[in-house]
Formats: C-alpha cells, sequence, structure tokens
C-alpha cells in the first residue's frame, strides 16, 4: 500500500509525507519508522524519486578488478558455487558525472574565456605537448561493451546518432585554454535534451586529486552563476598513440542560450566556485 | 537480472555488475570518499543484494530503484555509524518502490532526467538540500549545520522538495497519458 487510505485527514496525509520525505532521504529514526507502521504504510513511493536523481546527479564511478573479483566471490559463496565468474577485463567507455552545486562564476569573466577562446580559434594557435605520444582512456564510470541495456549506445554512437536524426544541434570546435595541451575535437549540444556530448583528443591525464569540469555558460543567465556539465576523468597509457575520446554530458540547471563552453581543471569532486586557474579548453559557437 | 540471480544465474551476477557496478561504487566514493571505505561499503551492498535478490519484484519496482535504494540505506547508515551520529531507521527491510508510477514505461534514465527536470522547477534553497541529501547523504543536522540554517527550516525544504517533485513528476506522467 502506497498511498494513504482516502479517510485520512490532511493533516494525516501531511504527517505522512513528512515522513516518507525523512525515510527516503535517510533521516527517519526509530520512533518515526514505528509511527509509519503503525498508520499501515508499508513501501514508499519517493525512493523511486531519490534513486532517479541520485542516478543523475551521483556519477559513476570504474570498479577495480579486484573489487568486482571480491563482488563475484560473494556472489558465488552466497548464491552457491565457487567457480570465478568473471574470466576477462572491461572496456570502458566515457561517461561525464555531475557536480553537487551549481557553481558561481560571474558571467561577465566567462564571456571573456569565451572571447579568448575565438582568438585561440582565429589565430590558430595549437601547442604540441612534449613527450611521447598516448593513448587516451576515460577512467571515471565504466559499461562493459556490449552494454547489458541493449538500448543505450555508446557514446561515440550515440553522438553520430544525434548528429544524424534531424535534430536541430549546435555544434563547436574546441580550442585551448590557459594551459599547454593541444586540445582538439568538439562540443555538440541538443537544446531539446538539454545534454550532448564531448569529443576531445588532447587533453592529458591529470594527477591524483584532480578532475575536468566542463561549464556551459548560458547567456540568458546573464550575471548568474555558469551551468554545471559534469566531470570527468582521462588516464593515459605512455608509448601508445593518442585517441579519441566521447563522453556523454547533460546540463545540471536548464541551459537556454549556451554562449560558451569550457572546461576547466579542479579538485576531485568538482567544485561550486571555480577560480578559472586552470581552462583547459574552450569552445564557443559561432 | 535479479530473479535470475536468485535462480542462480552466473551470467546475471556478472552483467549486474556491469550494470550497476558503477552506479553503487560512484555513491559509495561520493558519500564515504575514502576509496578503501567504499570499496568495503560496496561489497557490504552487494553482499545484501545477492542475499535479497530473491525478494525482488519486477511488478512493483524498477530493478534499479531497489539496487540504490539497498545501496543509499547501507552507505547512509554507515556512514552516521563511522561518525558515531543519531542512528537512522527504516520502516521496511526491503525497498518497495511506488506501484501507482508507470516506471516500466519509462526507461531509467529518462525517468532520472524527468526527476532532474521537476527538481529545477524548485525554488533554490529546496534544491540545495535536496542535493545535499541526495548527492552525499548528510543529515538534516549535517546540512542545518553546513548552511547555517535552522533545522526545522532544513526539514521543511527537504520535505516541501520531495512532495513538489512527486507532484511535476505526476503531473507530467499525466501529460504524456494524455
Amino acid at each position: 500500500m502506497n498511498r494513504p487510505d482516502d479517510t485520512l485527514s490532511p493533516e494525516a496525509r501531511r504527517r505522512i509525507d513528512d515522513l516518507l520525505a525523512d525515510d527516503a532521504l535517510g533521516n527517519l529514526d526509530s520512533e518515526d519508522a514505528a509511527e509509519l507502521r503503525n498508520l499501515g504504510v508499508r513501501s514508499n513511493p519517493l525512493h523511486t524519486i531519490v534513486s532517479s536523481l541520485s542516478e543523475a546527479i551521483v556519477p559513476e564511478a570504474a570498479v577495480s578488478l579486484s573489487l568486482q573479483s571480491k563482488i563475484e566471490a560473494d556472489a558465488a559463496r552466497i548464491l552457491g558455487g565457487s567457480e570465478p565468474i568473471r574470466e576477462h577485463p572491461r572496456k570502458v567507455v566515457a561517461r561525464a558525472t555531475s557536480t553537487r552545486q551549481p557553481p558561481q562564476l560571474n558571467f561577465a569573466t566567462w564571456m571573456g574565456w569565451g572571447a579568448a577562446a575565438a582568438a585561440c580559434v582565429a589565430l590558430g594557435l595549437t601547442l604540441a605537448r612534449p613527450g611521447p605520444p598516448a593513448q587516451v582512456v576515460v577512467k571515471e564510470v565504466i559499461r562493459e561493451v556490449p552494454a547489458p541495456a541493449p538500448r543505450k549506445l555508446p557514446p561515440a554512437e550515440a553522438r553520430a546518432a544525434l548528429l544524424a536524426g534531424g535534430e536541430s544541434v549546435l555544434q563547436a570546435a574546441w580550442s585551448k585554454g590557459n594551459t599547454d595541451d593541444a586540445v582538439a575535437g568538439d562540443i555538440v549540444w541538443s537544446a531539446n535534451r538539454q545534454s550532448g556530448f564531448l569529443r576531445l583528443t588532447g587533453l592529458p591525464a591529470l594527477p591524483e586529486g584532480f578532475q575536468y569540469q566542463l561549464w556551459i555558460i548560458d547567456a540568458a543567465r546573464e550575471g548568474q552563476a555558469p551551468v554545471d556539465g559534469g566531470l570527468f576523468d582521462i588516464t593515459q597509457v605512455a608509448d601508445a598513440r593518442p585517441a579519441e575520446v566521447v563522453i556523454p554530458f547533460s546540463a545540471k540547471l536548464h541551459v537556454t542560450q549556451p554562449a560558451a563552453f569550457a572546461i576547466t581543471i579542479e579538485r576531485a569532486g568538482g567544485v561550486p566556485v571555480s577560480k578559472q586557474e586552470k581552462v583547459a579548453a574552450l569552445a564557443k559557437p559561432a | 537480472m535479479l530473479p535470475r540471480i536468485a535462480a542462480g544465474d552466473k551470467s546475471a551476477v556478472r552483467a549486474c555488475i556491469d550494470r550497476y557496478g558503477g552506479m553503487v561504487y560512484g555513491l559509495a566514493r561520493r558519500f564515504l570518499r575514502d576509496p578503501s571505505a567504499a570499496d568495503d561499503a560496496s561489497q557490504e551492498i552487494f553482499i545484501e543484494l545477492w542475499k535479497v535478490a530473491a525478494r525482488f519484484d519486477r511488478s512493483a519496482a524498477k530493478e534499479s530503484t531497489f539496487i540504490l535504494t539497498i545501496a543509499r540505506r547501507r552507505l547512509i547508515d554507515r556512514l552516521r555509524r563511522d561518525n558515531a551520529r543519531v542512528k537512522t531507521d527504516s520502516f521496511e527491510t526491503v525497498p518497495e518502490p511506488a506501484t501507482d508510477m508507470p516506471i516500466d514505461q519509462v526507461e531509467q534514465r529518462d525517468m532520472a532526467l524527468q526527476a532532474m527536470s521537476a527538481m529545477r522547477q524548485l525554488p533554490p534553497d529546496q534544491q540545495k538540500v535536496l542535493m545535499l541529501a541526495i548527492e552525499q547523504g548528510l543529515s538534516y543536522s549535517e546540512i542545518a549545520e553546513r548552511l547555517g540554517t535552522p533545522l526545522g527550516t532544513i526539514k521543511s525544504h527537504a520535505r516541501r522538495g520531495l512532495i513538489r517533485i512527486r507532484e511535476l513528476l505526476a503531473v507530467e506522467q499525466t501529460r504524456e497519458v494524455e
């Protein structure tokens, strides 16, 4: 039974709603739990909402092979049998992740960075990174290919499908920011979906404790914070050829008029307020 | 996957880890920060999942909701136990999410986007409180302390916000049906 009985008073319904919200958010104490049971409520529909929000907000993270092995060993022990379940490593694909609070960067400052990006494009400025070429692999969030959910395309295919689908999308090339990274690729943005894809080459792996963070500068939010586009990591395998990564992302707030996109380097977990000290890449729609 | 796991299908175990492992581990990393603690917690979550897999009712809930609810409960318990905070309780042993939502009709991601879209329509204060509670597993008291806001206000923002999202989703679903 998920709904309060129709005979309940508005106050009782409100009390049940309060307790269900507390439960879904992990704030129910023993007395409250007993109260809910006494009210005859046996399930909580708000779990569905919190789980959905959690899925949208909290970034997935790569499960190490050692942890996979432990989990599988537990499964074998609990469910019966002792044979190892996993026999092969996973391939990895990229996915953007979210941060916890809306950023609070000054719009005009970001528009300045957008202008800088345009200038960089105009001048054709690129700086080659020293050292051996590297294979670029996104390490945050993994999903085996082929994915278990058949309707979910790998990012590169999903990007291609978006471009080929006839939907109106915005596309802009990446240019370098204020770091030495010779970034290339583009960003594809669907206003309808409020999401898109980053296609990147040239971004290096970051030291432990740092992540890339995407920002969407919305001209309709002048004077307000840019919109958070999520976090992502990149790892490098030395002595390998450069590779391209495609990373899906979605805006955490509604974007009306995207004027520029920026990728900054931030501490792991992202920041609510970027100091713009390291801007790895910029893209400004024509 | 869970019914297959309960029936002893090893390939379903692998598929389940592939499908939900990153989600559960990402939540653990975000809640606990410490990688080794996140590893331990994720292992505990999956142990519980293997034990209760047979109790999953696909007609009553989405699999992802079932799994994420277990994960969130475990992590919140661990977070507050580790920090010697007030222990929370739950009025049900196994989550049994809404049967009145058309969860079978929408893809998991669509539901997540719809929920986010609804949350964006909330007043900023409500959004902020829900973000802290959902993303980091903070208790009302911790959120009140962090934001410097009275506890009662935080409770009100969280409760009203979540109920408002439910109302907005219901309106959206009604529109889809029409």
